[in-house]
């Protein structure tokens, strides 16, 4: 029975299947405009060949300007370091997922799927490369094949392949179009003319495609029974299988019935297709199409093994194109003007000059004006006016990753900006308040411009422990801002009180802790970062330390992902982390309901950077009778306060519209005080909650400049843990030390 | 263009307070010596005039001890091309008149010299008179709280601060100015602390007050004691939670209490 189902099916498909084939280069131009015509397009396509290859020569010299792994390095030496690099790369675990990133499925961690980016990326690339790889086999097959490779079923598949790819580009074009031209104007207003005739071109290359696979198969219909190749054809039913080619022809069947015209309709569309393909070629490298080379170069090529809290730059900072890696401007070669590095950066959503995407390309573009194709003008200073990447842009990074972590192409904005700084630095070109934060920081070990010997004023009657003394050598680096900020000293009062009631052993370093050194690096004061982490790690050294626990994310983002480099490999934990431990292991108990609401704000240090973003919301889920509500922007989409880089201490400029820390608390206010959201209406306060004392410290003053005092509360998770344990909760008698 | 800059060390700000060791000197511990920050604006004034004129050489002169070593090299590390220490052990010179006179011979001893800069005042002692005194015993013309210089051939025009405005005066080079701490200068530039490892490394020549061909002079003024001023006990008591009308009543009441003479208000 089976067989002869199978014989059935056979018998059908046979002539059907087996002797499905088409001619190559099916020649109505050669009808119409005889041999000479071939001759013209192969120069055209040649002279396209040409310019794609001068263009990939400019962008990969800017490249190779750039430094080399290794100084000294020659540069047979460093190809060889950049195949071993790829080869190990493609063959790492990670590198499918990389793929993925570049792709578009990046882009499918996005905060929501209301972003539709991914599909039509997705859409455009399928459909791109599935008909290159159709019409590209078609030459194979042609040239390689002697015109037997695209035979039977292999030919029908290529059939259904590429008028699916066809329809894929034809669709995936039309919502890019309307995403850029009309849903989502304000995004894409820099999109301009580049994305249009891009987009134009592809629209045009998938629309043509059908026409010249329909007029062929028009031609075909009408002139049954029909030879190919030697062969006579009494039907060519298969070529049904180009589902929209086929039903076209038919709908152009009764418009040209002439051979003729059918010739010239398809000799129209043929050239106006060939055409577009090579304008492609040539625009390819000169635009953010290049993306499609260097991306993939980008995504081969990238560093694996980079620690996303680890700031890599040259200490000597970057001042000169000749300054950046090589992999830095194949990164900024394969930026693609995406705008989600833009979009989320919360610099530029207050008004500052700076824009990621904006650095990326200003880089890439001053690469491109010092480098053309022959001459070069070495050595040009990039920072400035004349390139785009003034202090305010710089300055203005408040490098809260939420560039990198967006960026489909994992570039390394903060990387660069950062890099950049560090040159600033040198030169000693830095605003003023950033000049007493870092003279403080060098000549007392803290940020605040405090003695010293201040540093534990915070606590007026207990004692801290000395580390010596402690048993377990277990280290609490409650941080600079704890120990001499008014709001933060509540918080480490708060920890105190914890740690004293669970009867905890742990030890400090009292008064001769210092500065950790997190924001030093961030704003490029690499000596100064490095002298401090050396100092650092000999005292925890000396002390054999077992366990961190630090207040500060930052100060946990340096000594877990950067002390290493200087060896100092330590047990560290974020404060939430350990308080949770404490919490699970039952140390902690909790014995007041709170009836708080609140909400949280993820600090950058400590969730994109470190991914801890379970911890504190298991601390707040267990804490008795708190209503926990999720901002609309958290996790690792979550906002900055706009106190990381060092900008805790930098001046507001006037240009800023509303500051980063102000447009979170309205963030939270909409969260909390929505009418929509009086989930049980009886409670009595609402919390904003963090676990940062610069993040407590910006958004509480934000707080008080957009009136909302009245509203609700920003406070630290750990002074809510300390109030379920049994506290009073915190007075207000904080701010008397200002006064007196 | 040839400038020499005139830096003083001080005792740092955030240093404990001991009245008996009051001078840089008599401190064992580099860390509480610290540049007098109003020196600094004098040493970013010099900086930017050489780098404007694009040629020149700026001399930093800094009579101290060797716990002024660490000030001599900031200087350094700023941008100074050049600094000199005037030893100053065994007991630090601190009447002001010979401290001038030691200053205005070394100056004296450089030679070539377009410009002498020095900060407005002192962060410790804050009596703003090296700048008058130097200019006085060399005969120079001088300006006092510069916050803007201008060159013209051999002629300075300076922006100078007085009260309730500016005053534009013309001075022949060589002339000695007093930097303000406001105006073009006010913020010197960051020292990275490459830079200051760099420049600690860097030999500083030291003159001794004997080469100067300077005679002691005797005190113009003498420290009788130094003490340290007694403890506040004063508590400070704010007045912000209600009615701003009840508050005002709540403050003069306080305030009556305390026996103070209210004038006008009852």
């Amino acid at each position: 029975m089976g067989d002869k189902m199978i014989q059935a099916v056979l018998a059908i498909l046979q002539d059907w299947v087996w002797d499905a084939r088409r001619e190559a280069y099916w020649p109505s131009s050669i009808e119409l405009y005889g041999k000479q015509i071939g001759f013209l397009v192969y120069l055209c396509a040649a002279t396209a060949v040409i310019i794609l290859l001068i263009g990939l020569y400019r962008n990969i010299r800017v490249w190779f300007q750039g430094k080399y792994d290794q100084e000294e390095q020659s540069f047979l030496a460093f190809i060889l370091v950049l195949i071993k690099r790829g080869f190990k790369n493609i063959f790492s675990r990670s590198f499918p997922k990389r793929l993925s990133y570049g792709i578009g499925s990046g882009i499918l961690k996005r905060k929501t799927m209301q972003n539709t980016s991914f599909i039509v990326h997705s859409m455009i690339m399928v459909g791109f490369l599935g008909s290159a790889i159709a019409t590209i086999s078609v030459t194979i097959h042609e040239y390689l094949f002697h015109e037997e490779l695209l035979v039977g079923p292999l030919y029908l598949l290529l059939n259904i392949g590429a008028d699916i790819s066809g329809v894929l580009l034809f669709c995936g074009v039309i919502m890019a179009l309307a995403r850029r031209y009309r849903r989502e104007k304000t995004y894409y207003e820099r999109a301009g003319v580049e994305d249009l005739v891009l987009l134009l071109l592809l629209l045009w290359i998938s629309i043509s495609g059908f026409f010249i696979e329909a007029t062929r198969i028009l031609y075909g219909l009408n002139n049954l029974p029909i030879d190919i190749y030697g062969i006579s054809y009494v039907n060519i039913d298969f070529e049904i299988t180009s589902f929209i080619g086929f039903p076209l022809a038919l709908i152009l069947g009764p418009v040209l019935s002439a051979n003729n015209s059918i010739f010239i309709v398809h000799a129209f569309f043929y050239l106006s297709h060939l055409m577009c393909v090579l304008t492609l070629a040539i625009i390819l490298t000169f635009s953010k199409f290049f993306h499609v080379l260097a991306g993939l170069g980008n995504i081969v090529l990238t560093d694996v093994n980079k620690t996303k809290g680890q700031v890599q730059f040259s200490p000597d900072g970057i001042s000169k194109i000749e300054d950046f890696t090589f992999y830095q401007l194949l990164e900024a070669s394969a930026c693609m003007k995406c705008h989600f590095c833009h979009n989320y950066c919360p610099a530029q959503d207050s008004g500052e000059p700076l824009s990621p995407l904006k650095v990326i390309q200003d880089v890439k573009n001053w690469g491109k004006r010092q480098y053309g194709l022959m001459g070069s003008n070495k050595n040009v200073d990039i920072l400035g006016e004349q390139s785009g990447l003034t202090q305010d842009v710089l300055w203005a990074c408040v490098t809260c990753y939420a560039c990198t972590n967006s960026c489909p192409h994992l570039i390394g904005h903060v990387d660069m900006i950062v890099g950049m700084r560090a040159s600033l630095i040198e030169e000693g070109k830095i605003p003023g308040t950033f000049t007493t934060m870092l003279d403080s920081v060098y000549n007392y070990g803290n940020v605040w411009n405090q003695p010293k010997r201040e540093r534990i004023n915070w606590l007026k009657e207990g004692k801290l422990p000395k580390i010596k003394k402690s048993d377990s050598k277990l280290l609490w680096l409650p941080g600079d801002t704890l120990a001499y900020d008014p709001r933060n000293q509540k918080v480490a009062r708060a920890t105190y009180d914890i740690f004293t009631k669970t009867g905890l052993d742990y030890g400090t370093f009292g008064d001769a802790e210092k500065n950790d050194g997190n924001e030093m690096r961030r704003l490029g004061e690499e000596a100064l970062f490095q002298h401090l982490a050396e100092e650092n790690i000999k005292m925890y050294q000396k002390r054999d330390v077992k366990r961190i626990v630090t207040s500060s994310p930052h100060a946990f983002n340096t000594i877990k992902n950067e002390y290493p480099e200087y060896g100092g490999e330590f047990d560290v934990v974020h404060i939430t982390t350990f308080l949770l431990e404490m919490i699970e292991n039952g140390k902690i108990k909790f014995n007041s309901d709170l009836n708080y609401e609140v909400t949280y704000h993820d600090p950058c240090y400590l969730g994109r950077y470190n991914d801890e973003y379970e911890s504190p919301r298991k601390i707040i889920e267990k804490l008795p009778g708190v209503t926990f509500r999720e901002m609309p922007n958290h996790g690792q989409f979550s906002y900055c306060c706009g106190g990381g880089g060092g900008n805790m201490f930098r001046e507001t400029p006037e240009w800023v519209e509303m500051r980063i820390s102000e447009k979170r608390v309205l963030e939270a206010k909409d969260t909390l005080v929505n009418p929509q959201n009086q989930g049980n209406g009886n409670s009595t306060k609402k919390i904003l909650l963090t676990a940062c004392p610069f993040c407590t410290s910006m958004l509480t003053d934000a707080l008080k400049t957009q009136q909302l005092e009245e509203k609700f509360e920003v406070m630290d998770i750990v002074e809510l843990v300390n109030e379920a344990m049994g506290a009073a909760p915190a007075s207000d008698e904080s701010s008397t030390k200002q006064f007196s | 263009m040839n400038i020499l800059v005139f830096v003083k060390a001080t005792i740092d700000r955030n240093a404990p307070l001991d009245p008996d060791e009051i001078f840089p000197g008599d401190r064992d511990d580099k860390s509480d010596v610290m540049t007098n920050n109003y020196d600094k604006n004098a040493i970013e004034a010099a900086l930017r005039i050489v780098e404007e004129k694009g040629e020149g050489k700026v001399t930093a002169v800094c009579l101290g001890s060797d716990m002024a070593d660490k000030v001599v090299k900031e200087a350094i590390a700023m941008g100074c091309h050049e600094a000199i220490r005037i030893e100053n052990s065994k007991t630090e010179i601190t009447h002001f008149y010979s401290v001038a006179k030691i200053l205005a011979a070394a100056a004296k001893k450089v030679g070539e010299y377009d410009l002498l800069l020095f900060g407005m005042q002192s962060y410790d002692y804050g009596t703003a008179t090296m700048a008058p005194m130097v200019s006085e015993f060399l005969d120079l013309p001088l300006a006092c709280w510069v916050e803007k210089v201008a060159f013209n051939n051999e002629k300075v025009t300076v922006d100078k601060v007085i009260e309730g405005g500016i005053r534009k005066i013309e001075l022949q080079l060589p002339a000695v100015l007093s930097i303000a701490s406001s105006g073009d200068f006010e913020e010197p530039r960051y020292t990275s602390v490459r830079r200051i490892m760099k420049a600690s490394k860097t030999v500083v020549p030291v003159w001794e007050i004997v080469d100067l061909g300077v005679e002691e002079q005797k005190p113009s003024v003498e420290f009788d004691d130094i003490e340290e001023p007694p403890a506040r006990t004063e508590k400070c008591v704010i007045f912000d939670d209600g009615d701003a009308n009840e508050l005002v009543g709540e403050l003069l009441g306080a305030l009556k209490e305390k026996g103070l003479n209210l004038g006008a208000f009852k």
